[in-house]
């Protein structure tokens, strides 16, 4: 699986959230991309994320989306919310 | 008040330095007058037998050589004619505890003897000896009529507390209110993002020199921006006067702002936490500024841009908490503080709300990582400073007695 990490530096949810899903995937050998909000703008704006941040988009093998996750998280709610996508 | 006592301490020592200076090279230092305070008359019933009393009494007997203009008539109450002479006196300040030691001092009276009692003396015969006043106890011995207004009713504002000794409650209130309130604005995630951002930039440029400088830089202004307009807000209600109309519409304002504050916890209760994406247009241009000053410019001509800057996002971020510390200005102006004490009390203000960014800074320069609060926190400021602002309105409203410390 893949996680596409979509945060900025000035987001304090951003740097609150970062670690942790740098953690679940390490743990589970998942593939984390991380894309700047505002360095990386054209190539977030086909995943539309609204207007909250952090967003994290959960792709399967082919890049297809299978879920997201917005805003702020406690670990125990990461690992529930995340664990539906563990194979 | 604290601030008070140690600023004319400095001051009394400068002072003294000078005349000392002008003594030394001939000139004649202006003599200082022997005491140019009123004599005070303590009136101390006692009863030999008791402990109290006596410890007063040892007490007293010090205190009066460290004081020419302080006289004490002792009344031992053994003798019938000062026991009756008691009961009238405590028939007077409507006292039903007949007891000793019972001490009398201008328009006030203390019955029993602690650390407070003594501190409450002290602080009385030090007030008398500045101002005017109605000895009482002359008056009943001259039979002459005591009148409504000879009664003091100036509170006693001070509590002597174990290890913390001698504490003004008044003070003590506007340095725990301060710190209350100057936290919970400091909470307020209006003008974070642009530290963060700064913090996030300055990690990047690896100069040890210059992140510490151009971060100061930054926290200082942004201080010193708050710090001068809560002391504009405050010199303009001197200038116009105690205004009710004013406290009134303040009052008003501070029950709405809060209200709104209710308002967008509750909003943001039901939505996702995290860092809402607004004024996207304002947000790259400060950004695009700040990448300049601290990745092309040098160090001498950035320090004056990131000044600036922090005053502009200042300025326009301050109708995100301006509520807060105007609510703060105006508590210090109800409590009729001097302008001096203000100045003090403002610095406290804002180093609590600074003290969040300055963890936030001081944590990233030392680790070289960036850490935030997490906005699920930041979220409960709006509660709790909602709460704050509509309690502080209604009070300034209706009952100002409450945020009328000490008095």
């Amino acid at each position: 699986m893949i996680l596409r990490f979509i945060g900025a530096l000035w987001c304090p949810s951003c740097l609150v959230m970062r670690p942790r899903y740098r953690h679940y995937c390490q743990e589970k050998g998942w593939t984390m991309e991380e894309l700047d909000f505002d360095l990386e703008e054209a190539t977030i704006a086909p995943w539309e994320i609204g207007g909250t941040l952090p967003v994290a988009i959960i792709l399967d093998e082919q890049g297809q989306e299978q879920g997201r996750l917005v805003g702020e998280h406690r670990q125990d709610e990461l690992q529930r919310r995340l664990g539906v996508f563990v194979k | 008040m604290r601030f008070i006592r140690a600023r004319y301490q400095q001051v009394l020592v400068l002072v003294l330095f000078v005349l000392s200076l002008l003594g030394a090279t001939g000139a004649t230092p202006l003599p200082l007058s022997e005491s140019s305070a009123n004599a005070v008359t303590v009136h101390f019933f006692y009863s030999p037998t008791c402990p109290h009393c006596h410890a007063q009494g040892e007490w007293m007997d010090q205190w009066v050589l460290t004081d020419d203009q302080l006289t004490i008539v002792r009344y031992n109450i053994s003798d019938p004619a000062n026991y009756a002479l008691l009961q009238t006196v405590a028939g007077v300040f409507e006292e039903s505890l007949v007891a000793v030691p019972f001490t009398i001092v201008g328009g006030k009276h203390y019955v029993g003897y602690n650390d407070n009692v003594r501190v409450r003396i002290e602080q009385t015969v030090t007030r008398y000896h500045q101002n005017d006043y109605v000895d009482i106890m002359a008056k009943i011995i001259n039979e002459e009529p005591i009148l409504p207004s000879d009664f003091d009713t100036t509170s006693d504002q001070v509590f002597v507390l174990p290890i913390l000794g001698a504490v003004d409650v008044q003070h003590v209130s506007l340095l725990l209110i301060g710190a209350v309130i100057g936290l919970v604005d400091g909470f307020n995630p209006c003008a974070m993002w642009v530290l963060l951002f700064l913090i996030a930039l300055l990690l990047g440029a690896k100069d040890r020199k210059k992140m510490w400088t151009l971060g100061i830089a930054f926290l200082l202004t942004s201080a010193a921006v708050y710090f001068a307009i809560m002391l504009s807000w405050i010199e303009t209600v001197r200038l116009l006067g105690a205004n009710a109309i004013l406290q009134t519409i303040i009052g008003i304002l501070a029950i709405a702002a809060g209200i709104w504050s209710f308002y967008r916890y509750n909003q943001q209760r039901k939505k996702d936490t995290g860092c809402e994406i607004t004024s996207e247009p304002r947000r790259k241009q400060i950004m695009q500024r700040l990448r300049t000053l601290v990745q092309e410019k040098p160090l001498l001509l950035a320090i004056p841009g990131i000044m600036f800057l922090a005053v502009s996002v200042n300025l326009l971020e301050l109708a995100c908490s301006a509520g807060l510390p105007i609510l703060y200005s105006e508590i210090l102006i109800v409590n009729q503080v001097s302008a001096g004490a203000s100045i003090g009390y403002l610095l406290w203000y804002v180093l609590f709300f600074l003290l969040d960014d300055l963890l936030i800074f001081t944590g990233a320069m030392v680790t070289m990582r960036l850490t935030a609060f997490s906005n699920r926190y930041v979220r409960y400021t709006h509660l709790v400073g909602g709460a704050i602002m509509v309690f502080i309105g209604l009070a300034l409203l209706f009952f100002p007695q409450l945020i009328m410390f000490g008095w």
